[in-house]
């Protein structure tokens, strides 16, 4: 099997490419053939085709004691001191990675089916989020940097797309752009910081040509040679590092370039799941494990994510208090997690940041396609003031949702809990930890369980507000059995029941030894990211931080319920005492206009001005010297017709009045003319004679 | 026969299209659609010898500063008593041109199927025009160079001056003049180093060995520049770009920004770089820095614009910034990149004037503003939009992502500075590439043209290849960067070593 995945690993990514390309091409034909199920049944059995394999993939990897598969397909460039394998790298990381997205990906492909029911497009549906998967396994499962940067691009296109789906709609088209362009400020960084390190180990490390200087494994191995390297005065090991993390803020959407999540919400919910929850938007996080031996060398670069992920974290949780939309809440939610992540990285806790990704893929994942389902069931409404006692309608979304939502409050021995717990501990003992970084953590529990508390009770709980509010005014509407709220068919259940099992369950996988267990996915992910900060197993402080961010876990959540289920009435008392902050909250601190004013409107402005440079100002000059130059032919013209021609004229003329004074010569008489021969040979003669 | 061929293959390449334009004349002028096959044929024959070429051309020749390196080489005398030749031959710089150039013409044939004005003497200049564009590629002798060089300059401009849009006299004579004052400036060079050249010579290959002898070379290096900047275009000489490709039939504009623009650069990296290398090295930060300039100011400029092919034209001249920067780095990764980029901006942005024209032929405007959610009416046209833009804007995996990161790795090496603030130039790529596609194709439908037809089989015929192209050299760009690796080696190992 080793055998296998080392000689024909890359089928594993090429299944999706496939069903990819069939539902792209032949999308229509197959619908007229075989109807509109047929797109996602291939696009499903592509990625559990896909799945199967990766189980396999990880069972080897899991089996060879750490040791780094590495299939070959072909040398994509080769020049000079470059030389770019397009090659896949199988290790403890990237199979773990694998299995998250081959397995949520299957689940969230088979939820499509249903949720995309009928969608005109279905077939461009599943193509584009086949190409996600593809693009998705491309940059986990790439051998270099290079090669992850096209996956890391090849996520970002199929993100856009699939934001853009529904595409008669601008706003979601500009969604779409934001998301891109956004990103792209970020591909900047990763580019950067990615060409500065090549730079320098083309340099310093004097490759020998055809050495694969960005692969991951000459990056680990020369990554030392950085470490008195400066540019422009500082460490390039910082630049670069810092560089790479622009990247990273953008694709998993953290200050300053988070903005782009929220709106990325107006493509199709089980997109959301997928791409803006549980797979892609980590790809950030990954990337700086995938590179920890990097990071590792900058501790300026450390303090800048390990800050950036805590404020990241605390903000986005206050945004999330305040949102009205079921998935701009989870978008925030998202967020502010992905900030924990970074945290966690920025501390040097890389395995429990990974952990991290994992609990969250399934707890989110869960979270959006139980969403999904509530907009399916409420027949597309999101506002969550118009829902409320859905567990009646909708049990099973119901007890996923809650189960999901405790997961993601660290309820123990949920998987959420365990995961968090490690961040969290690590932020306050680890290597480059500070108890600020814990606190902002620990501050950042209590508001997450209070806002997901909330979306539960509001949506969940009480009464279902829509249905008074829709009969009020819906006498001349549709028939009310058209607008029953139902459960969701088993097709979206079953992938919400076991997504909620894996948030359930997921997180005995890495129980802390002060619980009694062994920390089991990090020892499984040291070969790729070492051993790290679990020197002080049995520190009592361990488990006063637990009991304190449980607590803060229990008192957002009752909190969320004395507001929203006990006395509704304080928080809107609460809005209107708190006004302005109420308000700078509600929008989202007015940071989205703020960068439209700075960065869209000025880029805009810019490029008008320099355009009317260009066709006022430089192309006057080449006017000018056009009307210079003619002007000159002008006077040159003049000059011509006045003194050359009339020099030309002048000898004309005067060619013709000689001829006129000579012609009066030809007079016709014989004699004349005999008397003028004489006189010529008279006059010759009397010169030849003179002249000897 | 095969023998013949493939010992006159070149010459074959360059005049089996004018050949075609006899032939051409001769047709009676009412047989339109005759004429217009005739054209097709004459066009795609010197593609199959350009496979020809492609298919027998040794990749490890290292270029025409060693007589070795030149290959398909034919030398006849021409005129004797000035030691002028008709001297022609390929090497890793000039094949990816000459199969540039052999793939476009007859896709544009293609476009131009329906023009009905003058179409005999539109095909006949346009064939005339290949044979031009053929023969600057294979030269190998400077006055033969500057011979073709000027054929090719004559029927572009009574093919946008005829057959162009209204301001059509205007946009023809800019760039007509235009190039004319960069063809005078190599017509000095040329004649200077024939003079000082002992035996006096016209021999590319001659000079580059004997380069010393040149003098004034600053001032030399500056001519040629100048001159091949204009065609690049360069700023500040770039305005008769955008107007002649506004006026532009789409055929000719895919001509000019396909393969007329990299005339430019091949200029400079063939007789510059070659003629005067030390000059070159010395001016590494100028070239980098105009490249730069290009890539960013054309950026920004490609943003503001509201005519489509205007926007086209600016970004060719965003994109031709990263030729100049990668050939400013003086390192294999640049110089290679550069030329690839050539070949791939080539390809990609053929396709993008292919595709204006394809909405225009339709719609007869190209306002972005004035469409809006042609997505749902021409999902095929779409497609291969969206594809053409994405490429432009760089994606990985499509072939501009290649040279365009090649350009920056070599750039970082040499003027890292100078390649950070290019490479923001991406972000202001993707910005104006989606502001475009969203405006043209997203949202909801502009009732106008709903029923607008979708490509027909004539228009995805024509851009069929080169979408295959932008994917397949996105994936696998070898058989492009082998042809010319060796030879830009040893052309940046001589550059790199004249200082």
């Amino acid at each position: 099997m080793t055998y296998f995945i080392k000689s024909y690993g890359f089928i594993i990514v090429l299944l999706p490419l496939l069903g990819a390309v069939v539902n792209g091409f032949f999308g229509k034909r197959l619908r007229e053939r075989f109807g509109g199920t047929a797109s996602g049944y291939i696009a499903s059995a592509m990625v559990f085709l896909s799945f199967l394999l990766s189980t396999a993939a990880f069972i080897v990897v899991a089996g060879s004691h750490g040791a780094a598969i590495v299939n070959h397909a072909y040398t994509w460039m080769s020049l000079g001191t470059l030389q770019v394998e397009i090659a896949f790298l199988f290790d403890p990381l990237s199979a773990m990675m694998l299995l998250i997205i081959t397995g949520i990906g299957f689940l969230i492909h088979v939820y499509s089916t249903a949720y995309m029911h009928g969608d005109q497009g279905i077939s461009r549906y599943f193509a584009y989020l086949n190409l996600f998967v593809f693009s998705m396994l491309i940059l986990v499962l790439a051998e270099n940097a290079l090669l992850m940067f096209v996956g890391w691009e090849g996520v970002g296109l199929c993100s856009y797309l699939l934001i853009g789906f529904w595409f008669q709609e601008k706003q979601n088209t500009t969604a779409a752009n934001k998301a891109f362009i956004v990103n792209r400020v970020g591909d900047f960084g990763f580019i950067a910081g990615l060409f500065l390190l090549y730079w320098f180990l083309a340099k310093a490390a004097g490759p020998s040509a055809g050495t694969s200087i960005l692969s991951f494994s000459y990056l680990a191995e020369h990554a030392h040679l950085l470490k008195d390297a400066t540019i422009f005065g500082a460490s390039l090991a910082t630049v670069i590092c810092l560089a790479l993390f622009l990247g990273a803020t953008g694709k998993s959407a953290q200050i300053p370039l988070y903005v782009w999540l929220p709106d990325a919400m107006a493509g199709p919910t089980p997109v959301s799941a997928l791409i803006h929850a549980a797979t892609m938007v980590t790809a950030g996080v990954y990337m700086v494990g995938r590179l920890n031996f990097l990071f590792s060398m900058s501790h300026t670069a450390m303090a800048v994510i390990a800050v950036t992920g805590a404020g990241t974290a605390l903000l986005a949780a206050t945004m999330g208090c305040l949102q009205n939309d079921i998935k701009k809440v989870l978008a925030y939610s998202t967020v502010s997690q992905l900030g924990y992540m970074f945290l966690a990285m920025g501390v040097g806790a890389w395995s429990a940041g990974l952990f991290h990704v994992m609990t969250h893929a399934f707890f989110k994942a869960c979270l959006f396609l139980g969403a999904g389902s509530v907009i399916l069931g409420m027949h597309h409404e999101q506002d969550i003031r118009k829902m409320g006692g859905l567990r009646k309608h909708m049990p099973r979304t119901f007890a996923t949702f809650a189960l999901a939502t405790a997961a993601i409050m660290g309820m123990p021995p949920l998987s959420g809990f365990f995961s968090k717990d490690e961040i969290l501990w690590q932020a306050w003992s680890g290597e480059h930890g500070h108890p600020g970084l814990w606190f902002a953590g620990f501050l950042t529990a209590g508001i997450t369980a209070f806002y997901m508390a909330r979306l539960l009770f509001l949506t969940f709980f009480g009464e279902t507000r829509r249905d008074a509010h829709h009969n009020h005014h819906d006498d001349h509407g549709e028939h009310a059995h058209d607008r029953v709220i139902s459960e969701s068919p088993a097709a979206i259940t079953v992938p919400l029941i076991i997504l909620a099992g894996f948030s359930a369950a997921a997180g005995l996988v890495g129980v802390p030894a002060a619980l009694g267990g062994s920390n089991r996915i990090a020892e499984f992910l040291a070969p790729v990211l070492g051993h790290h900060g679990t020197a002080g197993t049995h520190d009592p402080i361990e488990y006063v931080l637990m009991a304190a961010s449980v607590c803060a876990a229990l008192a957002g959540g009752g909190l969320a319920y004395l507001f929203y289920l006990a006395r509704p009435d304080i928080p809107v008392m609460l809005a209107e005492r708190l006004g302005p902050v109420h308000r700078l909250v509600y929008n989202k601190y007015y940071i989205d206009e703020i960068y439209g004013a700075l960065f869209v409107t000025g880029t805009k402005i810019l490029s008008r001005v320099l355009a009317l440079f260009d066709r006022h100002v430089i192309d006057l000059l080449v006017n000018v010297s056009g009307l210079a130059l003619r002007t000159q032919a002008r006077i040159a013209g003049w000059f011509d017709q006045a003194y050359v021609d009339g020099a030309v004229n002048l000898v004309a003329d005067s060619t013709l009045s000689f001829g006129e004074q000579v012609r009066k010569l030809q007079t016709g008489r014989v004699q004349v003319y005999v008397l003028v021969l004489v006189c010529m040979v008279a006059l010759g003669i009397v010169i030849r004679l003179m002249t000897v | 026969m095969t023998e013949f061929i493939h010992n006159h293959i070149l010459t074959l390449i360059t005049f089996l299209p004018l050949l075609g334009g006899a032939v051409v004349l001769l047709i009676p002028r009412d047989r339109k659609d005759a004429i217009r096959r005739t054209a097709l044929v004459f066009t795609l024959i010197p593609l199959l010898l350009a496979g020809m070429l492609f298919a027998g051309f040794n990749t490890s020749s290292s270029g025409f500063t060693t007589e070795a390196g030149i290959q398909f080489v034919e030398k006849h005398a021409w005129i004797r008593d000035f030691n002028i030749n008709y001297f022609v031959g390929v090497d890793g710089l000039s094949i990816p041109m000459i199969l540039l150039c052999a793939l476009i013409c007859p896709l544009c044939i293609l476009a131009s199927w329906n023009i009905e004005k003058g179409v005999k003497g539109y095909h006949f200049l346009f064939l005339l025009l290949e044979t031009g564009m053929m023969g600057v590629f294979v030269a190998l002798d400077f006055f033969l160079f500057f011979i073709f060089w000027e054929v090719m300059l004559l029927p572009m401009y009574f093919l946008i001056g005829i057959w162009g849009g209204p301001r059509k006299e205007y946009a023809a004579i800019k760039f007509f003049i235009y190039t004319l004052v960069g063809s005078v400036l190599m017509l000095l060079v040329i004649i200077y180093a024939y003079l000082v050249s002992t035996p006096h010579t016209f021999d590319l290959t001659e000079l580059a060995r004997n380069s010393s002898v040149l003098g004034y070379r600053a001032i030399l290096w500056w001519g040629l520049f100048i001159g091949f900047a204009i065609k690049v275009p360069l700023f500040p000489f770039h305005t008769w770009l955008p107007d002649a490709h506004v006026e532009a039939p789409t055929a000719i504009s895919v001509v000019l920004a396909g393969i007329l623009l990299k005339m430019g650069t091949y200029g400079i990296l063939r007789i510059n770089f070659s003629l005067l290398p030390d000059v070159t090295r010395s001016m590494a930060t100028v070239m980098a820095v105009i490249g730069t300039i290009n890539i960013i100011y054309g950026a920004l400029c490609a943003m503001a614009q509201k005519d489509l092919k205007k926007l086209v034209a600016y970004s060719s001249i965003s994109h031709m910034g990263y030729v100049m920067l990668g050939m400013a780095s003086f390192t294999d990764e640049g110089l290679n990149g550069a030329v690839l980029q050539m070949f791939n901006h080539g390809v990609v942005t053929a396709m993008l004037f292919l595709l204006v024209g394809v909405v225009y032929d339709r719609a007869h405007h190209r306002e972005i503003e004035g469409f809006g959610g042609l997505a749902s009416v021409t999902p095929n046209y779409a497609f291969v939009t969206f594809l053409a833009f994405f490429a432009a804007l760089g994606l990985p995996g499509l072939n501009s992502f290649i040279s365009e990161a090649l350009v920056l790795l070599g750039a970082f090496k040499t003027h890292t500075v100078l390649a950070v603030i290019a490479a923001t130039g991406v972000i202001i790529t993707a910005a104006y590439c989606l502001w475009t596609l969203q405006r043209v194709f997203l949202g909801a439908v502009n009732q106008k043209y709903a029923l607008l037809p979708d490509l027909t089989g004539r228009e995805i015929a024509s851009l069929a290849p080169l979408a295959v192209l932008v994917v397949v050299l996105g994936v696998f760009p070898h058989p492009v960067l082998n042809l010319m690796k060796s030879t830009l080696g040893s052309l940046n190992a001589l550059v790199v070593a004249a200082l």
